[in-house]
């Protein structure tokens, strides 16, 4: 289980608990979190659950295939931050991991 | 015309999940496809089974669809359309669409291909160009007080937005557009299905000179861009160029077609919601949204692959699931207000050119608000929708009134 605090553009924050083996994108969802669309439904075939992942959390969470690296590159406001949140899987050392998400998706 | 016995439903298949409902031809869907879907999901387990066309099953819940389109390849595209060869066996020598038909791990490497032109990102600079068009097409409406939305603008905007990105020259547009209605309309009862063949082999025959065209000489439009490119470090050959291409034409123009019409529908009986969209330009793209989720028109197919537990009913490898995607995006069971709708599909093959056709459909929005003042259905007791997998309107008539400007 992680605690994981999502801040919206508009600076809004939401902080919910995702269990281990989740991805970040799943516990997303499954909590209505604004800003996170997904509409692939983790196929990374779609983009829309880009989030900008804090630079302290960085190196913790595993680095990008070269296929999501390929997507990040189609999405809107993309940056060195961004990531797919489908491709970050959740466990108990993510505790307290902080994200932003983009203004839009699309 | 022949007048199809139903098979016999196979024995595992239980008698509680049957229903008789022919996706093609039911009579009620072709006065409106939604009602009629409401009315069989309403009466039919989540999971059903119908003995037409065949035999397939239906799949009407949102969870379910879900698992259908993510399990791949036990849920396989390899034979897209869920026909069946004389001897009952699952067609899957037709023409491969790269990347529609194919599983995964094929299927990856082209999707990230084709996501370069069609992502958010790059979709915006369509802009310019897909505004360029609503303005001609709608333009052209000013001082007329009745239109059928589909000939004037629903048919045309997506086929000039197609050639221009592709790179076909748009004096043919004429010649293009009878093509594409030609491609996209079933043969009628009694007609020669070689016509259909041969119009196929013709719009072929246009891409074909066009991609050799573009060899010879690159310009800056997708499919000198895909000459360019590389799919897994060595080039694209000429039969996937063709495969691509034509599936690029297949899947974006009466797509784009019915979803603009579906939801012009809507608002020509919703004098409200026109006026607070006329007002309010920013509410558009919510609308389009609430548009695709109420009217999602599309049925797609998967081909079962093993044997399998879907909806609490065992399905048996050979067997086609149907996806009822309008179920998925209307699944009472699943709050679907305010969360994701299925119009688009899911999974890997979730609709490529989802960001264009939103793009599409807001400018379409727009550029109508910009022109025409209130208007409303025109009375029309003629069929004008047929079932399938893309659930088609053929005909829109509304009467509108003139801009009203503000003194």
């Amino acid at each position: 289980m992680a605690k994981v605090t999502f801040i919206a553009f508009d600076g809004s924050e939401c902080t919910i608990d995702i269990a281990a083996g989740l991805s970040l994108m799943e516990g997303a969802v499954a909590n209505r979190v604004p800003g996170i669309v997904a509409e692939c439904g983790g196929a990374m075939a779609c983009g829309t659950c880009h989030v900008y992942v804090d630079p302290a959390w960085a190196g913790r969470i595993g680095d990008k295939s070269e296929l999501e690296d390929g997507m990040l590159q189609t999405v809107l406001y993309g940056g060195p931050q961004s990531r797919l949140s489908c491709q970050i899987r959740i466990n108990d050392a993510l505790d307290g991991l902080i994200v932003r998400t983009p203004q839009s998706q699309f | 015309m022949t007048v199809e016995t139903a098979p016999a439903i196979p024995a595992h298949v239980p008698a509680d999940r049957v229903i008789d409902f022919d996706i093609m031809n039911d009579p009620a869907l072709r006065y409106d496809v939604f009602k009629r879907i409401k009315e069989i999901r309403d009466g039919a387990p989540t999971v059903c089974y119908t003995p037409r066309n065949g035999g397939h099953w239906m799949v009407f819940g949102r969870e379910e669809i879900q698992r259908v389109l993510s399990e791949a390849p036990t849920f396989s595209s390899k034979a897209l359309g869920g026909r069946r060869d004389a001897d009952g066996e699952p067609i899957q020598t037709g023409p491969v669409f790269i990347p529609l038909s194919l599983d995964p791990p094929e299927h990856a490497p082209w999707r990230h291909l084709l996501l370069k032109y069609f992502g958010p990102a790059q979709v915006r600079g369509l802009e310019p160009f897909v505004r360029d068009w609503a303005e001609r097409l709608i333009g052209k409406l000013d001082g007329r007080t009745s239109c059928d939305f589909l000939k004037d603008v629903a048919e045309p905007m997506p086929i000039s937005v197609f050639m221009e990105q592709m790179g076909l020259p748009l004096e043919r547009f004429d010649e293009f557009r009878a093509l594409v209605m030609a491609a996209l309309t079933p043969p009628a009862e009694g007609e020669d299905p070689t016509a259909s063949m041969a119009n196929h082999m013709r719009i072929m025959g246009v891409l074909a000179d066009l991609i050799e065209a573009r060899k010879l000489n690159p310009m800056d439009d997708l499919v000198s861009k895909l000459l360019a490119d590389n799919i897994q470090g060595r080039p694209i050959a000429h039969e996937e160029m063709m495969s691509l291409c034509f599936l690029l034409f297949l899947a974006g123009l009466d797509t784009v077609t019915n979803a603009m019409a579906y939801g012009m529908r809507h608002l020509a009986a919703d004098a409200e919601l026109q006026e607070q969209l006329r007002n309010d330009r920013s509410k558009i793209p919510d609308a389009v949204e609430k548009f695709l989720r109420l009217y999602t028109f599309v049925n797609t197919s998967r081909l079962v692959t093993k044997d399998v537990e879907l909806g609490g009913v065992k399905i048996r490898a050979g067997e086609f699931v149907w996806c009822m995607l309008w179920g998925g995006s209307n699944d009472p069971h699943s709050e679907t207000e305010g969360g994701r709708h299925m119009a688009f599909g899911g999974g890997n093959h979730l609709c490529l050119g989802m960001h264009l056709a939103r793009l599409e459909l807001r400018i379409m929005y727009e550029t109508w608000f910009d022109h025409i003042g209130a208007f409303s259905l025109a009375p029309d007791n003629k069929p004008a929708m047929r079932g399938g997998s893309v659930m088609n309107i053929t005909r829109l008539l509304l009467n509108m009134e003139p801009r009203k400007i503000a003194a």
